[in-house]
């Protein structure tokens, strides 16, 4: 019993540490892109997070999150800094509140909607942040443009989730196997 | 695709988040007012909102302020007759202390007070 | 002035910016020879926890010095310009709301002492957590424990996405996008790499002691 119970664990490890690698390809590819304030994201590093939203129980979705911040900030070495922390609230906040809209919305809510909550509490968490930490009470002139990007890449990386579960057979094997009977998925090595 | 209820729901609470940031952040500045001290020694701006006790230099000594809760007050002055510490304290743009013998002026500034409403014609 | 300027000059800024990046390859190598991740991330902890505790804004100045040279020795991208229009963005930032004794007026604007001090200092903070954070945190980096293990496994998806080598076009991004999941998905991820385990030498060890008794000494002096 025991056994098998971890073996599926082994196999929403395997999940999660693929999501986690694609936020960090996603938020290299992010990197890129240049932006006045080095704490700016567009978010499209939380388009993982998104799948896994349908894919992953609420532990793993957490783990998955954790990974994401975790990995991202050694890869570019900002693990110590105040940008890790703006990483680890906004992706946090990101996770609980698309998660909870996931679960709450059911048939009512499709993958845009999840995103674009999830982006815009994800960039308040931030600017609240970025008001305690950097700027002081200047941070209210920078809300409008941090929730107005977040209202316009929510909604995209919504559309393409949607696009992609919809279409994916990487997505459609996942959840199959995620949901299939322990011993049937695929063990970690 | 199209698109479900709650989304619309969702873009709207989105929407209205972004219009309340921009409220908040564009409305004409001067809406939280201003502790102004002048002594000899030069001039200090604090906000009113938030709490500090200051000491600022006179020509007789140390006059100690206190802003607490939206109103500031002189705590002690080292004059001889004390009406400032008397006084007691203010909230509203336009109104000041004085502390003529140490030369310390404490004055509330703000949006009210540019108005052209003076608080003292109340 | 050569008749033709433009791409002599282009050429011999291609050149340097090549040599410039080969330069930094060979400090980055040398940095992971110095040190073992492990110990150097826990030596930059140690160190960014007493920058955080330092009080003196001269000695906090100091060490984000230290730390930009630190962060240029393990072969990251160190900008100077970056560094000082950011800090001057916080700075600017703190100053709109007056705090202090006025030191000058601009029109509307009023520069006042203590919100400048407050916006040098959280500048000075804010970008020397980001250096010490680069000095110190490797790619090669292992964390401890299950989520540890996790962690690395993301890690070598993450170098087989990188390699991949199909394509990704914004036309069929959905289908691209899919063909490289199933790629990167189809063998399990091997065992991490262990190369934490080569010696580093004694020079590596003591320069991280020193590191972190400096800035901890510093911390006691204040």
């Amino acid at each position: 019993m025991r056994e098998a119970s971890e073996r599926r664990l082994g196999d929403k490890a395997d999940v999660t540490a693929l999501l986690g690698a694609f936020c960090f390809f996603l938020s290299a590819i992010e990197y890129m892109v240049p932006k006045p304030l080095p704490f700016m994201r567009l978010g499209i590093a939380n388009l993982p997070i998104l799948l896994a939203a349908d894919l992953l129980p609420l532990p793993w979705f957490l783990v998955l999150a954790l990974v994401k911040v975790v990995g991202m900030s050694v890869i570019s070495g900002s693990l110590f800094s105040y940008i890790a922390l703006f990483s680890l609230a906004g992706t946090l906040v990101a996770a609980l509140v698309m998660w909870a809209a996931r679960r709450a919305g059911g048939r009512l809510i499709s993958a845009v909607g999840v995103s674009v909550l999830g982006a815009v509490s994800s960039n308040a968490v931030q600017v609240l942040l970025a008001r305690v930490v950097v700027f002081g009470e200047a941070a209210r002139l920078i809300a409008p443009a941090f929730l107005a990007m977040g209202l316009v890449t929510g909604t995209l990386l919504g559309l393409f989730a949607e696009a992609f579960a919809a279409k994916s057979s990487w997505y459609a094997l996942a959840s199959s196997q995620l949901a299939a009977r322990p011993g049937e998925g695929r063990d970690e090595p | 695709m199209r698109l479900r209820p709650l989304d619309f729901v969702a873009l709207l609470a989105a929407a209205a988040a972004v219009a309340m940031a921009c409220v908040s952040a564009y409305s004409p500045k001067g809406g939280e007012p201003f502790v102004v001290v002048t002594a000899p020694g030069g001039e200090w701006i604090y906000p009113l909102g938030e709490d500090r006790e200051l000491e600022i230099e006179g020509s007789l000594g140390a006059t100690r302020i206190c802003i607490s809760g939206g109103s500031v007050r002189i705590e002690s002055s080292p004059c001889p007759n004390q009406t400032c510490v008397a006084a007691g304290a203010v909230s509203v743009p336009g109104q000041w202390l004085a502390c003529l013998p140490n030369e310390v002026f404490v004055r509330i500034e703000g949006r009210g007070a540019e108005g052209g409403v003076d608080a003292g014609s109340f | 002035m050569s008749p033709e300027p433009g791409r002599p000059a282009a050429a011999r800024a291609a050149a340097r910016k090549a040599r410039a990046a080969e330069a930094r390859g060979r400090r980055r190598e040398r940095w992971e020879a110095l040190f073992a991740p492990w110990a150097l991330a826990a030596a930059g902890a140690a160190v960014s926890a007493a920058f955080l505790f330092q009080p003196a804004l001269g000695s906090r100045i100091l060490m984000l010095l230290a730390f930009m040279a630190a962060a240029r020795g393990a072969g990251k991208r160190v900008s100077v310009l970056a560094t000082v229009l950011i800090s001057a963005g916080i700075v600017a930032a703190n100053l709109l709301v007056p705090v202090g004794r006025v030191l000058a007026r601009l029109g509307p604007l009023v520069l006042t002492e203590t919100a400048l001090l407050e916006g040098i200092e959280r500048a000075v903070t804010f970008e020397g957590l980001i250096y010490a954070s680069k000095a110190s945190i490797l790619p090669g980096l292992r964390l401890p424990g299950r989520f540890g293990s996790i962690v690395a496994s993301a890690f070598v998806y993450y170098e087989r996405i990188v390699e991949y080598k199909g394509r990704l076009r914004p036309a069929s991004l959905v289908a691209d996008a899919d063909e490289l999941m199933l790629r990167v998905w189809e063998e399990p991820p091997a065992g991490p790499r262990r190369d934490a385990g080569a010696r580093r030498p004694a020079r590596g060890w003591a320069l991280l002691a020193l590191a972190v008794a400096a800035a901890w000494a510093l911390l006691a002096l204040s």
